[in-house]
């Protein structure tokens, strides 16, 4: 491990709310209700202490880091009040070293939020599980209708911009292991993303994940077999980033998102409120568990106070998997153990591999072995005949 | 308005080839429009001081 207290990525929640209603959502559907008790959007004074965190952080670490604006929906804030986070934000902080970006469920896009996004270079992400069949499974409105119409009128809105080769980022889309990955892949493609992202539905060994049959169950690997598959088999991909950081760390590269890989990712998250938390991910688990003892807020602590803290530094620790079965698996350095969500158990806490084991094993596995048919042998940094997790 | 949406049609992909014996030969990596796009940046990391490019695309966590 190399890192411990440089700053990565800031997720930033401009709204505590959100104006659809997804079923799996990790923060509204999840076991932690702790999003009751932030104000619905940042207010004005919470985002000007914010931003002179971020700007005292730009001036005391030398790398950049990435500043993500999330919610719930993150539009939601309005445009008056996001027009002034950015602008203000820009006025100390480049894109070169600190890009900005808004990952968003599409359906409030418009004109004016993109050309206020063009103007300060914020890029966007648009949250899609693909064609209706699957992104109706879960994607609703608070009425449980559909939101893929809204969603595309907003890619569509994005796609055509004047400036949409800078704003349009990507789609970011659950898997729904029920659907056909070629149903999904090419929906995707034809939309023109220029970058795929796909994630694993949250879960761990208390509560499954959709569709998984058990521990031993390799339902998702298999549906990821069959994209690389098909992606490696497509004359003009378009890119996959799960696939590619797995492909890039089987060559000896690194990944660019946590999760995968052994590498370290320094991340933080503002709430509404201004208060500085964990990875929000983790919040699947249980009931605060993103919340640093601390209680610290951008209104009163540096974030580099959070960085150098024993807190900090436990929960970056945390991407180690602590699991005997993960620290003797030769896939180690690939999978990296997975999102430490998925290992959560009440008893073992997250002393588990994760409930993906057997599916990250087989999808490296097999990616391994497409990578010899295609003449890799002598760029591989795994093992030639990998051995089973045992 | 929206040129870049468009249906799936001939640029959609082959179909996973389970039984890959009866394929074409393999395209071969460094003409692999996936493999040699990866292997250049696997090199690119490797010659640059600063860690390639980690906190781009962080973007696409979240939902």
């Amino acid at each position: 491990m190399t890192h411990t207290c440089r700053l990565d990525t800031v997720l930033v929640k401009t709204a505590s709310r959100c104006n659809i209603d997804c079923s799996y959502c990790y923060v509204y559907q999840g076991p932690d209700t702790t999003w009751r008790l932030q104000p619905k959007r940042m207010h004005r004074e919470t985002a000007e202490a914010l931003r002179e965190r971020l700007v005292e952080q730009a001036r005391r670490q030398e790398a950049g880091f990435a500043i993500v604006l999330h919610g719930g929906e993150p539009l939601l804030l309005g445009l008056d009040e996001l027009g002034a986070l950015l602008r203000g934000l820009r006025a100390h902080l480049s894109p070169d070293r600190h890009p900005i970006s808004i990952q968003t469920n599409g359906t409030l896009l418009g004109e004016e939020f993109l050309d206020l996004f063009a103007e300060t270079r914020t890029s966007v992400s648009v949250s899609i599980d693909g064609p209706p069949e699957a992104n109706d499974l879960a994607r609703l409105d608070h009425r449980g209708e559909s939101t893929h119409a809204a969603t595309m009128r907003g890619i569509a809105l994005l796609a055509s911009h004047s400036d949409s080769e800078f704003l349009f980022a990507g789609t970011l889309s659950v898997i729904q292991p029920a659907v056909a990955p070629r149903l999904v892949y090419e929906f995707l493609k034809a939309l023109g993303t220029p970058n795929m992202d796909f994630l694993l539905q949250d879960g761990n060994h208390d509560r499954l994940p959709p569709g998984k049959s058990g521990f031993d169950g390799t339902e998702y690997g298999k549906w990821l077999i069959d994209l690389l598959d098909l992606y490696l088999a497509d004359p003009s991909p378009a890119p996959i980033r799960l696939v590619d950081d797995t492909i890039k760390l089987c060559l000896g590269g690194t990944s660019r998102k946590e999760g995968q890989g052994k590498e370290q990712y320094g991340i933080l998250v503002v709430e509404t409120n201004g208060e500085i938390r964990k990875n929000d991910t983790l919040r699947a688990s249980f009931e605060g568990a993103d919340r640093f003892g601390g209680r610290w807020n951008v209104a009163t602590t540096s974030l580099s106070t959070v960085l150098s803290s024993q807190e900090y530094i436990a929960y970056a620790g945390m991407q180690l998997p602590a699991s005997g079965r993960c620290r003797n698996c030769d896939l180690l350095d690939i999978c990296g153990g997975g999102m430490p969500l998925y290992r959560w158990s009440a008893d073992r806490e997250y002393d588990n591999p994760s409930i993906y084991c057997h599916d990250h094993a087989v999808f490296i596995r097999h990616a391994i072995e497409r990578l010899h048919e295609l003449g890799l042998d002598d760029s591989l940094v795994v093992p030639a005949s990998p051995a089973h997790v045992s | 308005m929206d040129h870049r949406i468009v249906h799936p049609t001939s640029e959609s992909p082959a179909a996973p080839d389970r039984d890959r014996s009866s394929a074409e030969a393999p395209v071969p990596a460094a003409n692999h429009p996936v493999l040699s796009r990866l292997m250049e940046e696997v090199r690119n990391e490797q010659h640059v001081e600063a860690r390639y490019d980690r906190f781009h695309n962080r973007h696409n966590r979240g939902r």
